[in-house]
């Protein structure tokens, strides 16, 4: 299945949903007898008999034809309304900060985190990685930051004066919310690392 | 009788400092205009006006800005005077979003042309232009889209 029909599927499914909150009686992929040319969806609610198609406009271009002819069966075979719903992908973004894995790891090397200091009698944070920025708001009080990322971290166990012990590398997902500066530099924040893996 | 055409446009703001650019654009939008309605007789009673700008990326310009140079365009040659457009609709749609097409009363021509301008990704801007004759004297309030109450 190409992006273009997931897209679809995927909107056939969000549109008949939708009627059926609304009442109708919905029939995915009816093909009916007689007739070359099925509906993605057939829609009936009190003698109202509404067809609709739906096309990822990536492939509206290649279907202008069949859709024209969908439309004049509908007619010609008495439906009361004839749909057609176009769906696109959905836009992509792109939240970029420049250097702030680096940002975060040094806030972090700076802060304890209980979390991970349960897990070990010593713990290091020695990277932190993969960060995704999922929202900025920007505001008289400041510029806050939300977003995901992974620490990766060194667990230390048995490290003595004579002993250098056992270390253990590990990554946890973390989720953050600070609080940044006009130098890009965090002023304060939250951070939860999930470290429930460790206990799997 | 209706009139309908789909320009692949930019249209242009009523408000814009470019007299120039204003004629220009009235001028091609008047010459496609007698190309689709040829030498029919002039649109008379009282009519309705569909503007609807169909885009592709960021766009400015508000939609209440982009009708009158339209009918101003158009007027002479698809029906005489404004006086007779008694409902006007202009609405405006990103391409690049999902959208539905619901009763379409056009020639399969048009309607044709109409998805193949919307899957047309050469061209940022489609206007669709239709005049027609009111045929219910008819006022409707509340949602323009028969959405939630």
């Amino acid at each position: 299945m190409d992006i273009a029909q997931y897209l679809e599927a995927a909107k056939t499914e969000e549109v008949a949903e939708q009627l059926r909150s609304e009442g109708y009686q919905v029939i995915l992929d009816q093909v009916e007898s007689g007739h070359d040319n099925g509906y993605d969806i057939i829609a009936t609610k009190d003698g109202k008999r509404v067809a609709i198609e739906v096309k990822a406009r990536s492939h509206l271009r290649e279907s202008a034809r069949l859709i024209r002819e969908l439309r004049e069966q509908a007619v010609h075979q008495g439906y009361d309304e004839f749909r057609l719903v176009i769906v696109n992908p959905p836009r992509e973004r792109s939240i970029e900060i420049n250097n702030f894995e680096n940002i975060l790891y040094e806030y972090m090397i700076g802060n304890s985190f209980p979390e991970l200091e349960d897990l070990a009698g010593g713990t290091a944070i020695e990277e932190v990685s993969d960060v995704e920025i999922d929202a900025i708001e920007i505001s008289s009080n400041g510029i806050n930051v939300q977003g995901t990322g992974v620490v990766s971290v060194s667990l230390e166990y048995g490290r003595n004066e004579t002993d250098d012990g056992l270390s253990i590398d590990y990554d946890f997902p973390l989720v953050f919310t600070v609080d940044i500066n006009h130098e890009i530099h965090i002023d304060h924040g939250q951070i939860n690392i999930d470290t429930s893996s460790f206990f799997e | 009788m209706t009139f309908a055409m789909i320009v692949s446009r930019r249209p242009v703001s009523g408000q814009t400092k470019s007299p120039k650019s204003r004629e220009i654009y009235k001028s091609e939008l008047g010459n496609y205009a007698r190309k689709v309605f040829g030498f029919e007789k002039l649109l008379s009673g009282e009519l309705y006006a569909r503007i609807i700008w169909f885009y592709k990326g960021r766009i400015e310009g508000d939609i209440d800005n982009i009708t009158k140079p339209i009918l101003d365009a158009i007027r002479g040659i698809v029906y005489q005077d404004d006086n007779i457009i008694v409902k006007c609709v202009s609405e405006k749609f990103d391409k690049t979003r999902d959208l539905s097409i619901s009763q379409v009363n056009i020639s399969g021509d048009l309607y044709q042309d109409l998805l193949l301008a919307i899957a047309d990704d050469s061209t940022n801007h489609n206007l669709y232009i239709e005049i027609g004759h009111i045929t219910t004297r008819t006022v409707t309030f509340g949602p323009i889209d028969g959405g939630s109450k």
